[in-house]
């Protein structure tokens, strides 16, 4: 099934197939055929006009065909091998005295147009009898029941083309470049939420439209008809439930699952038949009524991308009104739909990304004020000097401590991570440091730690210095330990601290905070967790690095 | 430069001894604080306190009369501006020993004798304890706002929305421009050290606000009274006349208007 289905795919764009099939016209009609008025169709040659006027409302038909079937032997028949008709009134096509088609509904317009396979089987060497039965039901005695019938490649009615061709091109191709283009951005701008659906739903659509056009566009091996009319329904099923999915997704509405509903309850709806308009024309409107009703909800009550969605289904139902033949330009909105909001999606990320940029050389700025951070420096610098006039052994200990802080923290100012083998040089240097000008015995124990682990610069040296800024560590003896686990959540390090002759109750209040959030947002973006509490008598900091 | 060239002008300095309050959380810099004023100020510091964090600094005020401290605004667990209105309105002159050097406008608008950025060296601090004798030396931005202990908190006032100060023994009582009296603690020598900007000593009792005379009225006897621009009149001190007369002048020049 798969190859097959590929080597349809395969013929839909590189099919060179012989014409194999020749609608002969000079003879066997019962009738003498005639066009019965000047207009695109009747100047097509290719159209086969047969014409009466009704004498009574049961009156009925036959007119004949008479077809050539000739090809090489073992060459394979391609198609076109179904015929285009266009007829007011009832009609049975019968190839071979064998019935191939009926569309048991009288036509509704001049315009309206119905196809009819020709089966494979009847496909033979040599000639072949059509016999078309119209059965003038509704008509009134008087009206033609113009039947014209051609080769259906052949139908035109849009600059030599027929227009269903034109909107088919253009749905599957914008769907197919969109759905590459949403392949692209995933792979280069990280995922957004709902691509994967957004892809499928565009595939699908492509599918959809030249599965139910290419007997008319492609020329493919007739056997593969079935098949490809097999493929039909799942392709639809599927749009019904892409398109909801894809909408919630992109709203964030909760309960997404109970929303599901939309789709079979559309589908189901949809069985219900009005006038002529086709089940799944129905089906567009009810599923796209049911989305707007939600989209609009939800944007009432603020939801992300809602306003979005809700004009665009707005638009779609319109547009849907228009086409209610096809529905081609119903799925163009949609397709435009999808496309402007990923287009709203890279115009965010890319403020986000100036923002983040912004954030990142800002944090560079930040680390490198470090260095001059005017209570550290300064008070440095005040103990240097008594030193330097009461212990100068003392005084070159420190300017040493202080210089390799220095150049540590010079050398982190342009990364945006480190090992945490680094991170532990830069603690140990300004806990000595602190230690020295608070005359006590301060130490950094380390448990479990993976020094190679990567880890935002300056990261642990900020909770550090957080803590000699909120701590009397004055002339006392005290361990800071640093815990390294893995939990179910990630890699998660664990800073605790005694809390000693504090007054703030939130140790974590002022700008060392805030730069580590930002620090650990531009190193991992949201996939970490935050954490500061007072526990028994430390202050624990808890950071975790979330999986994947 | 020493202390003592700031000695040997001062105002009867070196007949005066004081207490001095060191409020420093770092053991070295409280250390230096301690040694260089030691070594600037010899015997005429009759005691010299220490305190790590603002609860010990209390007590030591309650607890004895200080008259200078030497305060580093980054104390742990305490706000710097919080530190700011409830030192300055101490009775005693407060000296900011701090790096946040951002702040030093901040301080010296609440009447600060002076600001030492860290780190400092012998001479800044002498410097600095000098303005304690010569404060109108100092050349900074004038007291905009004073602070005044008021219940359990500070009470911050503009400086424009006070008339004048009246002494009260060692502390001062201010009366505002809306007819409100706030009692201060410091004495009204201290308050004009840190106010000359823009107040003049009339009296020894009062230290009026220059904007706010209207008229410098001469009496019978020699006596001199200010009227000031909410109606009340102020006795001028016999001794100094010239100098209110000096004070107005300038202010004259600054202002390009005349008290009649």
């Amino acid at each position: 099934m798969i190859i097959r289905f590929y080597t349809f795919l395969f013929l839909l764009f590189a099919s060179t197939g012989v014409e194999a099939i020749t609608l002969l016209t000079d003879d066997i009609s019962q009738r003498q055929s005639y066009a019965e008025s000047p207009g695109a169709i009747e100047l097509d040659p290719s159209w086969q006009p047969f014409s009466t006027f009704i004498k009574d409302d049961d009156a009925r038909f036959w007119f004949y065909l008479r077809f050539t079937v000739k090809h090489d032997p073992g060459e394979i028949v391609r198609n076109p091998l179904a015929l285009s008709v266009r007829l007011n009134g009832v009609y049975d096509f019968y190839w071979d005295d064998v019935l191939i088609g009926s569309n048991k509904d009288q036509g509704h317009a001049a315009s309206q147009y119905s196809r009819v396979l020709i089966p494979v089987s009847g496909l033979s060497e040599g000639e072949h009898h059509l016999k078309i039965h119209i059965a003038a039901l509704g008509l009134k005695a008087g009206e033609s029941t113009d039947l014209r019938i051609q080769i259906a490649a052949n139908r035109s009615n849009f600059f030599g083309v027929h227009s269903t061709v034109v909107s088919t091109f253009f749905i599957a191709t914008a769907a197919l470049f969109l759905a590459g283009y949403l392949i692209v951005t995933l792979r280069t701008g990280g995922r957004r939420k709902g691509t994967i659906t957004a892809i499928l739903l565009c595939v699908t659509i492509a599918i959809a439209v030249l599965l139910d056009e290419a007997r008319y566009l492609f020329e493919y091996p007739y056997s593969l008809q079935p098949y490809l009319n097999a493929l039909q329904p799942p392709f639809a099923i599927s749009f019904f439930i892409l398109l909801p999915w894809l909408i919630f997704t992109r709203i964030n509405v909760s309960k997404r699952l109970w929303w599901m509903a939309v789709a079979p309850i559309s589908l189901a709806a949809s069985l219900i038949e009005v006038g002529a308009i086709e089940q799944y024309i129905r089906a567009f409107f009810i599923s796209n009524i049911a989305l707007l009703g939600i989209a609009l909800i939800a944007w009432h009550r603020g939801y992300t991308h809602a306003k979005t969605f809700s004009i665009g289904l707005g638009v779609a139902l319109f547009a849907l009104l228009l086409d209610l033949e096809k529905g081609h330009l119903f799925l163009a909105v949609i397709l435009l739909l999808v496309a402007f909001d990923l287009a709203l999606d890279i115009r965010r990320q890319n403020k986000e990304a100036v923002r983040l940029q912004i954030m990142s050389e800002r944090l560079r700025a930040d680390l490198i004020k470090r260095n001059v951070q005017p209570h550290f420096l300064m008070n440095s610098l005040t103990a240097l000097m008594e030193w330097v006039e009461t212990s100068p052994d003392d005084a070159v200990n420190f300017i040493d401590g202080l210089a390799q802080e220095f150049r540590i923290l010079a050398d982190f100012s342009d990364r945006r991570s480190v090992s945490l083998r680094e991170e532990l040089e830069l603690c140990n240097i300004h806990v000595d440091l602190m230690g020295r000008r608070l005359d006590s015995r301060i130490t950094l124990e380390t448990i479990d730690v993976n020094p190679e682990q990567q880890v935002p610069p300056a990261l642990f040296h900020t909770l550090i210095e957080n803590a000699f800024s909120h701590n009397d560590y004055r002339g006392i003896e005290a361990t800071l330990s640093l815990t390294q686990k893995t939990t179910k959540d990630g890699d998660m390090f664990c800073l605790s601290v005694p809390v000693v002759g504090a007054r703030e109750s939130n140790q974590n209040a002022g700008l060392g905070t805030r730069y580590i959030e930002a620090r650990l947002e531009e190193f991992c973006g949201n996939a970490f967790r935050f954490q500061s509490q007072m526990i028994g008598s430390f202050w624990v900091s808890e950071i975790t690095f979330k999986k994947g | 430069m020493g202390v003592g060239n700031y000695v040997q002008k001062g105002l009867g300095y070196s007949a005066m001894s004081f207490n001095l309050l060191i409020v420093e959380d770092e053991p070295l810099v409280a250390k230096r604080l301690s040694r260089l004023s030691t070594e600037i100020l010899g015997e005429q510091i009759s005691a010299q306190y220490s305190a790590p964090d603002v609860i010990e600094a209390r007590l030591l005020i309650t607890n004895h009369t200080i008259d200078l401290i030497l305060l580093d605004l980054n104390l742990v667990g305490s706000d710097g501006f919080d530190l700011l209105k409830e030192f300055t309105a101490q009775a005693a002159h407060t000296i900011v020993v701090s790096a946040e050097t951002n702040r030093a406008l901040e301080a010296f608008e609440f009447g600060v004798l002076d600001f030492v950025p860290k780190p400092f060296t012998r001479d800044r601090l002498a410097k600095a304890l000098g303005r304690f004798w010569q404060p109108e030396l100092t050349g900074e931005p004038a007291t905009t706002q004073i602070a005044f202990e008021a219940g359990s908190g500070i009470d911050v006032i503009a400086v424009s929305d006070i008339l004048y100060f009246k002494g009260a023994d060692k502390y001062s009582e201010a009366m505002l421009k809306d007819g409100v009296v706030r009692f201060h603690t410091k004495s009204l020598n201290r308050l004009e050290d840190i106010l000359s900007a823009n107040f003049v000593r009339s009296h020894k009792s009062y230290l009026v606000q220059r904007s706010a005379i209207t008229t410098l009225r001469s009496l019978e006897g020699s006596r001199y009274e200010l009227d000031l621009d909410d109606g009340s009149s102020l006795p001028i001190g016999r001794t100094r006349i010239d100098h209110v007369r000096q004070a107005l002048a300038n202010s004259d020049a600054a202002c390009g208007g005349q008290p009649s």
